[in-house]
């Protein structure tokens, strides 16, 4: 009987041989997805849906624009309100406000922020009016792309609203001044609650939580109470706490260890520029910020970078962020193959390596590299 | 690690200016040690900035023992607190190292006590910080708090009673060690007593915790200057000053505004300012693009514990902070590592001894 089973076996491991040989012999084909997955759609969600759009400052006009080309060749379902805000505007336009809370979904180029004294930075305004509460950086490695690192997958959730960033600053009397550090046990807990549901639902095995609680006892400590209450209720998904030197250590020497982070505000900022550094650099990881009714866009890690002028003059600026963040905006929307389509012409010309920006090592235009997206396009 | 490579680093960089041969007696005499700890390098930039001073009498020679009977200096004073786990061996290690190199320096060691001395409200006692604040030099191994006991940690006291302001760590990539990064060539120097990690928190309602980052214009002028000085003394070409103003305005806009003033009476040295999250990226994509690092005690934590990452972690990395009136305290930066005290091999002290003896 065995035998029988034998011979019956053959010509279907020749036929799935075969089949897998033909599939690896080109290497466009490994791009083109041959996708098991059907997503099926509710009646009526194929109508265009309005986003808001910031070009901002900076390469933000650039790296935009990129983003409205492909969403075009693409014929995606959806369509951009443009939206003029400068980072030194004193406070965002309600105009502005109001479109967001009315599409409930924007896209965005960074905002540039004076230095030193004054207006406060818009981004973060924009943050706090919106009450995006997480600010979700995913850093990978790219195939193609050239890094020290290899094995990277790491998602960070930072909180966004509290922390070191609350702006609440005074002097004290002239030489001295004190900054106000607010850690509340209401923002830990829904971020923490927000990065076990992330983990949860996008099948991600472990969440480690930064802090400095050796130090700061009260403070972080609070953090990690939430995080460790929240722990307790997902036990499919394992938990550990690391102080954030450490984490940084490890970071740059064995990044494989880690999974999904959540981290307070101040500490966050610094992990996920670090991990976007390892992977392959701000210029190319996506992210956004999300809040239980709104979503902004952006790319990941340092939003707050808009570039030098030279690189804007030049109009070299890597739109490969912004893309991918465009792509995670599609499927936010709920269009899922239009996002799928998009992350795989990307990646595609990443792999390529012919079409590559200057923080990538190459030389081309931001305009070069849309278009290779655009022909990747299938 | 070979011995070669921990050269090449002392030659590369001290705290101070050094006699060239003094390394080549350095050389000579340890040929193959195959390990050594991060507090030996610690220790030897802080001696050589005590041995400058002495007059250079020293004939450079092949033969070790005729250039150690030049040394005609007086011998140096130094505090030493082994520290726990594994402290005790490796401060054993390095009075070897230093006695077969017949180095012009006398212990003084001081122990942890087991109770609290009421004059310094924590385990070390007054004599032992009047005998650092006498020699003002001194070499302190890893130190474990004990924890829940209720009462200062054995750093924080070093740090507050001798006024401990600037935290220096030269992060260089080891010619022997190899790591992902091979170019890595900085100092990050910390303030060490200010900024976040004051302590000062408190619970405002149940559920709300704040926490109080203070930055004063004495502090940061301090750091500031000393920063400078290293960077003039060393040769370095360029200083950068990390911050995260465009959030934090107030604070580190009163940190960055002492180093523009600090850099004003430097020309000669090139001044920058940095963004934390930039400096963070660029350090992990290109760290050959800084030279000398100066940020307040939050940013200071975490970009120094990168860097050492960079090169290959605390136990490569050599640390010293730096007191008012001149003090110079090396220490150890990792822990003390209760779990591998007593297994870390005694052969080590033994190799040591033959090798020199074969050299002789």
């Amino acid at each position: 009987m065995l035998e029988q089973m034998a011979k019956r076996s053959v010509p279907l491991l020749k036929q799935l041989l075969s089949s897998s040989a033909a599939a690896s012999s080109s290497c466009s084909s490994r791009f083109t997805s041959h996708r098991s997955v059907t997503y099926m759609p509710r009646p009526g969600d194929g109508s265009p849906r309005a986003v808001t759009l910031i070009p901002g400052d900076g390469i933000g006009p650039l790296v935009t624009g990129a983003v409205e080309q492909v969403m075009e060749a693409m014929h995606a379902p959806v369509y951009f309100e443009r939206y003029d805000v400068h980072g030194d505007m004193p406070k965002v336009p309600q105009e502005v406000i109001d479109s967001i809370k009315k599409n409930k979904v924007c896209l965005k180029g960074g905002l540039a922020t004076p230095m030193g004294g004054g207006v406060s930075s818009l981004n973060v305004q924009l943050r706090k009016q919106l009450d995006l509460y997480a600010s979700l950086v995913n850093c990978f490695n790219l195939p193609g792309l050239p890094t020290r690192h290899e094995n990277v997958d790491i998602v960070v959730i930072r909180e966004n609203t509290e922390g070191e960033y609350a702006g609440l600053e005074h002097e004290v009397v002239p030489g001295v001044v004190e900054s106000l550090k607010v850690i509340t046990k209401f923002c830990s807990e829904r971020i923490a609650k927000y990065a076990f549901e992330y983990a949860y639902l996008n099948n991600r095995r472990k969440v480690t939580a930064v802090h400095k609680a050796n130090i700061m006892k009260l403070a972080d400590g609070l953090f990690l109470e939430s995080c460790r209450e929240v722990a307790t209720k997902y036990p499919g998904i394992k938990y550990n706490e690391i102080i954030v030197d450490n984490c940084c250590m490890q970071l740059v020497s064995k990044p494989e260890q880690f999974d999904v982070m959540v981290t307070p505000n101040l500490y966050g900022n610094l992990v996920a520029n670090t991990a976007a550094g390892i992977a392959g650099g701000t210029g190319v990881m996506p992210g956004g910020n999300v809040g239980a009714d709104h979503a902004v866009f952006e790319q990941g890690a340092s939003a707050g970078n808009v570039g030098n002028e030279k690189v804007t003059e030049q109009k070299k600026a890597n739109p490969v962020a912004l893309l991918l963040s465009s792509a995670m905006m599609l499927r936010h929307l709920q269009f899922p193959s239009f996002a799928d389509r998009l992350e795989t012409a990307v990646k595609h010309v990443i792999f390529e390596g012919k079409h590559r920006t200057k923080d990538l090592g190459g030389n081309s235009t931001t305009q070069e590299v849309v278009d290779a997206v655009i022909a990747a396009l299938d | 690690m070979s011995l070669q490579s921990f050269l090449s680093v002392f030659r590369r960089g001290t705290l101070f200016p050094f006699s060239p041969s003094f390394v080549e007696l350095e050389r000579v005499k340890f040929q193959h040690i195959p390990q050594t700890s991060p507090a030996i390098m610690a220790f030897k930039q802080i001696l050589s900035r005590a041995l400058r001073s002495r007059p250079d009498q020293i004939l450079s020679s092949p033969s070790a023992f005729s250039a150690a009977r030049a040394f005609s200096s007086a011998p140096i004073t130094a505090t030493l607190f082994p520290g726990d786990g594994i402290g005790p061996e490796i401060a054993e290690s390095v009075k070897q190292i230093f006695r077969e190199a017949e180095v012009p320096i006398e212990w003084e060691e001081h122990y942890v006590g087991t109770e609290i001395d009421p004059r310094t409200q924590s385990f070390l006692t007054w004599e032992s910080l009047e005998s650092v604040r006498r020699n003002r030099v001194g070499l302190k191994g890893p130190m474990a708090t004990p924890i829940g006991k209720g009462h200062r940690s054995l750093n924080l006291t070093l740090r507050k009673e001798l006024n401990l302001y600037a935290n220096v760590r030269p992060c260089y990539s080891l010619p022997g060690y190899k790591t992902r990064y091979d170019d890595v060539n900085l100092v990050t120097i910390r303030e060490n007593t200010e900024g976040e990690y004051s302590g000062l928190e408190h619970q405002v309602v149940r559920g709300v915790v704040e926490s109080l980052k203070i930055i004063t214009r004495q502090a940061s002028l301090r750091v500031a200057e000393y920063a400078f000085h290293y960077a003039k003394a060393h040769g370095r070409e360029r200083v950068s000053a990390i911050h995260k103003a465009n959030i934090m305005q107030k604070t580190d806009g009163l940190f960055l505004k002492c180093c523009r003033e600090v850099a004003e009476k430097y020309p000669e040295i090139t001044y920058e300012e940095v963004v934390i999250d930039n400096c963070c990226m660029m350090l992990v994509k290109n760290p050959a693009l800084f030279d000398v690092l100066v940020m307040p005690n939050l940013y200071g934590d975490i970009i120094s514990d990168l860097c050492a990452g960079l090169i290959g972690g605390l136990g490569l990395t050599p640390s010293c902070n730096i007191g008012e009136g001149g003090i110079a305290l090396a220490e150890a930066v990792h822990g003390s590592a209760p779990d591998i005290a007593g297994k870390v091999s005694s052969i080590r002290p033994l190799l040591i001894f033959s090798h020199v003896f074969s050299k002789s």
